[in-house]
Order: C-alpha cells, then sequence, then structure tokens
C-alpha cells in the first residue's frame, strides 16, 4: 500500500506533503484532555482504521464498515516520521517484553487476517485453507493463523526459500505458482478432489479463477486486496452450483484488532520480519518492497 | 488526575519533526526526509513517538 500511495491512487486525494505508514508502534509523549485509558510513557501499536465513532455501524462494532472509514498513512498522515497522532480508541498497549518492530510488523497484517479468517471466513478446525501470496506480509500472518485455528493449510508462494520458511510456519502443502502455473489442480489432487473449505486471498486477478475452482462445494472465499489487478473473472455457474461465498474484508473491527494482537502477545502467531531500515533509508526500503523479493515485514526504525 | 497530567502533559520538546514524506505522487524518488511541524492533536488522541513503521505490499482501494 505504501507503494500504491506514492505512485497515486485514482481516487486518493491528498495534501502534499504526505506521510505514509500504516502500521506503527511508539511511545506516548501527549495526550489530549479526553484521553482517560492512556497515559504518558505508554508503549503502545496503532490500528491503522480511523472510523467517526457516531454512526450505528460504529455504535453495532463495525468500524471498518462506516461510511467515513479511512486509513492512517492513506488518507491523513500515519507514522512514517518522528511523531504521529493516533485517536485513543485505535490504540493497544504493548508488553514491555515485546520489541516496537514486532508490534508494528504485526498490527495490520494480524488484524486483517484475523478478520478475514474469524470473522468473515468463520474458520474451523479440519478445514482446508489455501492461502495465496504465502510470502507476503498478509500471507506469512495468515498462514500461522489458520494453523493456530485448526485448518490445514495449502499456500501459494514463488520461491523454493519462501516455501520452506511457509512449512516452518505451519502449512501443511506449499506450491511453487511460478514452476506449477496450474497449481489449481495441485489443490484438487491434494485435498483429494474435495476442494478447500476457504481461500484466504490479497492476489486477486491473476489467481482468481482457479482460487474459484479450487473451492469445495459451499467454501467460502474471502479477499482483502488485489496487488495483480481488480478483475477476477467468475464462472457464475460454479458460483451457484457450489454455493460458494465470495466475502469482502477490510481491516477490522476494535475488538478484532484487540484479540488479534493478544495473538501475537502471547506467541501464537509471531511476524515475519524480512529486513528492517533506518527511516533516513526509506527509498532502500521501497526498494526492497517493489522487488517482490522479500519473505515478511519491512520495517522502518526511528531514534536510537 | 487531570491536574497531575497538565503538568507533564507535554513531553516533546521541539516543535519540528523528522519525516518520510512525499511532496507529490511518483517514484522513489519524490520520498524525502522532510522537518515538518509535529501536528497537534485533538482533546480524543495522542501524540506518538513513533518507533517503528512497517511497510505493506497490498493495496485497499
Amino acid at each position: 500500500m505504501d507503494i500504491w500511495v506514492r505512485n497515486g491512487l485514482p481516487n486518493l486525494k491528498l495534501d502534499f506533503p504526505h506521510i505514509e505508514g500504516s502500521n506503527f508502534s511508539g511511545i506516548i509523549s501527549k495526550i489530549g484532555n479526553k484521553v482517560s485509558l492512556f497515559d504518558i510513557g505508554d508503549r503502545v501499536v496503532v490500528n491503522a482504521g480511523i472510523s467517526c465513532r457516531t454512526c450505528l455501524t460504529c455504535r453495532s462494532g463495525q468500524q471498518s464498515l462506516c461510511d467515513q472509514f479511512k486509513l492512517l498513512g492513506e488518507h491523513v498522515w500515519g507514522g512514517a516520521a518522528e511523531y504521529a497522532v493516533a485517536p485513543e480508541s485505535n490504540l493497544v498497549k504493548i508488553p514491555d517484553y515485546m520489541s516496537f518492530e514486532i508490534a508494528a510488523a504485526a498490527a495490520l497484517t494480524s488484524l486483517t487476517a484475523y478478520r478475514m479468517l474469524v470473522g468473515r471466513a468463520e474458520i474451523k478446525p479440519g478445514e482446508f485453507v489455501l492461502i495465496t501470496g504465502g510470502g507476503g506480509g498478509i500471507g506469512t500472518i495468515a498462514v500461522q493463523m489458520a494453523h493456530h485455528f485448526g485448518g490445514r493449510v495449502i499456500a501459494l508462494t514463488s520461491t523454493e526459500e519462501k516455501a520452506m520458511k511457509l512449512k516452518e510456519l505451519g502449512a501443511e502443502h506449499v506450491i511453487n505458482y511460478i514452476e506449477n502455473p496450474e497449481w489449481g489442480k495441485d489443490v484438487w489432487n491434494y485435498t483429494e478432489k474435495r476442494g478447500v473449505d476457504v481461500v484466504v486471498d490479497s492476489v486477486g486477478e491473476v489467481i482468481w479463477k482457479q482460487a474459484i475452482r479450487s473451492l469445495k462445494k459451499g467454501g467460502r472465499l474471502v479477499t482483502c486486496g488485489a496487488t495483480s489487478g481488480f478483475k477476477g473473472e467468475t464462472n457464475l455457474a460454479l458460483l451457484f452450483w457450489k454455493q460458494i461465498s465470495i466475502l469482502g474484508s477490510t481491516m477490522a473491527s476494535d475488538r478484532e484488532f484487540v484479540e488479534a494482537m493478544d495473538l501475537v502477545f502471547y506467541g501464537k502467531i509471531t511476524p515475519v520480519i524480512d529486513s528492517v531500515f533506518p527511516l533516513d533509508n526509506i527509498r532502500d526500503a521501497h526498494k526492497r518492497l517493489e522487488s517482490g523479493e522479500q519473505t515478511g515485514k519491512i520495517v522502518l526504525t526511528i531514534g536510537e | 488526575m487531570k491536574i497531575l497530567r497538565i503538568l507533564y502533559i507535554d513531553e516533546v520538546k521541539s516543535v519540528i519533526m523528522k519525516a518520510a514524506a512525499i511532496k507529490e505522487h511518483g517514484d522513489i524518488e519524490k520520498l524525502e526526509i522532510l522537518e515538518i511541524n509535529i501536528p497537534a492533536i485533538k482533546e480524543e488522541e495522542v501524540l506518538i513517538e513513533v518507533k517503528a513503521v512497517a511497510l505493506i505490499v497490498w493495496i485497499f482501494g
């Protein structure tokens, strides 16, 4: 997303200069008069989703469905700076034993994966879960989370190195989609011609057709992004005959953020950090991000 | 409690901060380290001294 915001998006109108960075952690250095649950000196991690907090949707606990929903770092200033502003309602305290880098790397990916798997797909133990884009930030977290909830994880990735890492994280079967462009057949065979119960997707267009075909009858595909393009071809006969559900997912509710971070704090899932750069080297960090060679998150550190 | 807070409410020493920012959309060269005024907070907000930021690859739209 940092790359897309930097490059520009059709419907994104920003005031410049703009500070990116949706995933951040730090120490509270100043508080507003109505802040009651946090204090100066607290170590916190931020949920980037900003909602109005007053509409019926927000008050019913579905903050990411708010009509005024926006993201720190995308629509308003984010955290790629020495200081950043966030509403009290978007904070969770970080335990003393956890590093700022781990907390920042976990925040957005964990809450997103949690809503996709738990809130939207309603994963159940024993279900086959296909995770596309396995080597990315969402993928590496989703593999661990699906495994934690008892899912049998199949992951797609592009290199042998990433495949080995995904198996370490809990993937039962990993498919290299570069070497095996008809990976859907592999999924079909691995599930003994049953198909997967759930597809967790952040890739979009290039995997869409095979992902739909990979679902079993009654299966659910949940999508949170479309890094390869927005136009996925769906065979409607498969949709109604197999009674498939296609589910969208964006960010998470306050409750889901807390529950996702608890999984991180209690060591049930750990974000994979690919590399760490000082803030001054942000261009190098973006080059690494654009290369697509990373496994897991690229983190910027600020201060000593 | 509120009185105590007012006494030490501002831990921020400077009014200027370093930020990785874009002045316009474009390639990597558009990313710059700038000196920018530290933003003000509203009464329900906090100012955070940022320690770590994780980049994100995908898009929400």
